[in-house]
């Protein structure tokens, strides 16, 4: 794992800075504390050298010069341990020691050559010269020496340490050094570890949860760059569009849309960039050259100045949804085809019964008017010499040919209404009523009937053909309830599951609900005809009027108790609020 | 032919109605001389003296014409277009006396020319009322063209 290596390198650098600070920081002390050691060897045995000098001078004794130092330096201890002071003068080829301080008591040292691996600063000094240097004593120890020659007499001085007891102090700190960086370090490492390893384990968890779930998804996925440049694709991705990861990155993402769809791309981007989510359908092209539809979940990641800085599409291939939808598409078209087909066969067929009704009314008309024509003139023409039977006969003849002219008109109204094209106009139906009244007054002269009338609405509607199916509900009204002494006929309006609906109501003869459903059928009567005439076209036509209104008519009653009638009208508009109160009560013989 | 008795063309097919129109005229004494063709061919050849009416004086024409409209080969409205159209039959009325209520036709017939338009009625009283009434205006209310 290179995160770990780099962790270790990591920890080898912070290690390794202490130690090169602390290497840097003794050196550099080391280095100057050894250098004036050098110094002051080399002043303090020019120093001695001079009062040796004038300790000979005073006595003109080397003899007594020597006690003289030899009780001086008793008297004195140094205190470095292992700095010295060294006297000794030449004779012939050899270094006689006269004295040295660390000795008790005199010289310890036996004589050495001049020319020797040992003694090298007194060899110096006794060939005159004056200086310092690190090098091996008498006794073959390797020391920091200063050294001077004695003037006049054949002595030098030597006064020196050893170069171990200088440089101990510093080993010392040295190892503390290392010793105190290694145990920190390593406490350190130890707490960092401690600390990171669960967070890194549980990255590397997590990563790998993610990495699972990125590579085994059923979706493509992708990573765009705020170019719009693949940065990432998860094996579903290459799987779906056929290219290898290679084959993918770092090209722009518009590269894999279908021609057919790189505007819809282009706009989407420009969404994206706006910080926009949403999801599309979009073709894409394969590397073979195959579209597909995908459905594409895009989500831009935006920084903190709202640029784009990624994008992620998930990618899943809805092909089969398209195809799936495109049947419905066509099902519903051919559907809807057929629909219009039955429509207009249906229409056409409606339209030629209409026509045939109309033809057959029409022209049946032609022989009942020979009927009546010649049976009225037989009455006219040979009246005295029939007898009261066939007088008699021709009554019913003309009472026939009078009900089947009736049924005839009836017939072609109930045509006329189905074939008429709607001519809407707004209209009162308050004033349609009105009219219809005027027209009724013959038929309702020498009966008591109250009429209550309500507040109508105004509507959209062809007013002929509305004032016609008026007509025939209020004058059925006032046949039926003809047995009244008084016949109590209500029209108003009424909301009937939240939809406003006129209704008639009457306290006529009624009907039973178990024949409502004939109520409105062509030639469907519910009274004997010696009860109440008709023809039993006029609720048809009424019936034909709503429905081509794109309303509903239908009616409640109870036997001998009277019957409403309700109609709806497709678009009914409410009264003008100032005609809410029935409008009038119109009582008496109309 | 008598050519100045002539008054009435009548243009039917039905010789039922027919008979009903010349009883209704006849017994009001409207119209002594009534002229019935069965069809629309007829009509023409009777108004230009044409084939079976060759003998017949262009000069003589009816001072009414009583026109069907549903006639066999050639229809009411095409024999009011020919009527109206020439200069010699022009001003002769034409009242079309059909059971047609149907918009069309009765449009067609005005634009056409046609002096009147009346639907049969069913009922054979206000049938009989009607044809009386329609003979009455024409023949003798009204003031026929000067050169009929």
């Amino acid at each position: 794992m290179k995160r770990r290596k780099d962790l270790y390198l990591l920890l080898l650098i912070l290690t390794l800075i202490p130690l090169l600070v602390v290497g840097v920081a003794l050196y550099v002390s080391y280095q100057a504390a050894f250098a004036q050691q050098v110094a002051r060897m080399e002043e303090s045995a020019t120093r001695q050298a001079h009062i040796i000098e004038a300790l000979i001078e005073k006595t003109q004794s080397p003899a007594l010069a020597q006690e003289v130092l030899l009780t001086a330096h008793s008297r004195f201890r140094e205190q470095a341990v292992s700095r010295e002071m060294v006297v000794a003068r030449r004779e012939g080829d050899r270094i006689h020691f006269i004295f040295n301080t660390l000795a008790s008591g005199g010289i310890k040292a036996e004589p050495i050559p001049i020319e020797g691996p040992r003694g090298i600063p007194m060899q110096r000094a006794l060939r005159g010269e004056q200086g310092s240097m690190v090098s091996l004593d008498y006794g073959g120890v390797m020391v920091v020496a200063g050294y001077a020659p004695v003037p006049g007499v054949n002595w030098g001085v030597v006064v020196k340490i050893d170069l171990a007891e200088l440089q101990a102090p510093y080993r010392k700190a040295a190892i503390l050094a290392v010793s105190l960086t290694f145990a920190l370090v390593l406490l350190g490492a130890l707490m960092f570890f401690r600390t990171t390893d669960p967070l890194l384990r549980r990255l590397e968890e997590s990563e790998a949860r993610f990495r699972g779930i990125v590579e085994t998804a059923q979706e493509g996925i992708w990573l765009l760059d705020p170019q719009g440049r693949l940065q990432f694709v998860n094996p579903q991705m290459t799987r779906l569009l056929g290219c290898s990861e290679g084959e993918l990155l770092g090209r722009p993402w518009t590269d894999l849309v279908s021609p057919q769809d790189q505007q819809v791309a282009e706009r989407a981007w420009e969404r994206r960039k706006r910080g926009v989510s949403e999801q599309y359908d979009i073709r894409l092209r394969r590397k073979d050259g195959s579209d597909f539809w995908a459905l594409l979940v895009a989500t831009p990641i935006l920084d903190r100045n709202a640029q784009l800085r990624r994008s992620v599409g998930l990618v899943t291939d809805v092909s089969e949804r398209k195809k799936a939808e495109e049947q419905i598409r066509q099902m519903n078209e051919e559907l809807e085809r057929r629909v219009q087909e039955r429509t207009a066969e249906l229409a056409a067929a409606n339209k030629e019964l209409e026509a045939f009704t109309y033809a057959v009314a029409h022209d049946l008309r032609a022989p009942l008017r020979h009927i009546q024509g010649f049976s009225n003139l037989v009455r006219e023409e040979f009246g005295p010499q029939l007898n009261p039977t066939a007088h008699g006969y021709l009554q019913r003849i003309c009472e026939g040919t009078t009900r089947m002219g009736i049924l005839l008109e009836d017939l072609l109204t109930l045509s006329r209404v189905g074939r008429q094209e709607l001519r809407l106009q707004a209209c009162g139906l308050n004033s349609l009523v009105q009219e219809v009244l005027d027209e009724l007054r013959a038929e309702t002269k020498g009966r008591h009937i109250e009429w209550k009338i309500g507040a109508l609405p105004f509507l959209d509607c062809d007013p002929g053909l509305m004032k016609q199916a008026i007509a025939n509900l209020l004058s059925n009204a006032v046949k039926f309830t003809r047995p009244r002494d008084t016949a109590l006929i209500e029209i108003g309006q009424v909301a009937v599951n939240g939809e406003p609906a006129v209704y008639v109501r009457d306290n006529g003869v009624g009907f039973s609900m178990k024949y409502a459903d004939k109520l409105f059928g062509v030639f469907q009567r519910l009274h004997r005809q010696e009860d109440f005439d008709g023809t039993g076209v006029g609720l048809a036509t009424v019936q034909r009027i709503i429905q081509k209104h794109g309303g509903r008519v239908w009616a409640t009653a109870e036997l001998d108790k009277g019957a409403t009638f309700f109609f709806t009208v497709g678009t009914l508009a409410a009264p003008e609020p100032a005609a809410q109160e029935p409008q009038a009560v119109l009582t008496g013989g109309m | 032919m008598d050519h100045q008795a002539l008054e009435i063309l009548l243009v039917e097919d039905d010789p039922a109605d027919a008979e009903l129109v010349v009883h209704a005229l006849r017994k009001s004494h409207l119209a002594n001389q009534i002229e019935l063709v069965r069809d629309g061919e007829e009509a023409l050849d009777f108004l230009f003296c044409r084939n079976q009416f060759a003998q017949r004086s262009p000069q003589s024409l009816p001072r009414l014409v009583l026109l069907d409209l549903k006639l066999p080969k050639v229809d009411g409205i095409e024999v009011l277009a020919k009527v109206k159209s020439d200069a010699r039959t022009r001003n002769v009325p034409v009242v079309i006396l059909t059971s047609s209520k149907e918009e069309k036709d009765r449009l067609n017939g005005y634009q056409l020319g046609a002096n009147s338009y009346i639907q049969k009625p069913v009922d054979f009283d206000k049938f009989r009322e009607t044809v009386q009434q329609l003979g009455l205006y024409w023949l003798v209310v009204n003031e026929p063209p000067p050169n009929l």
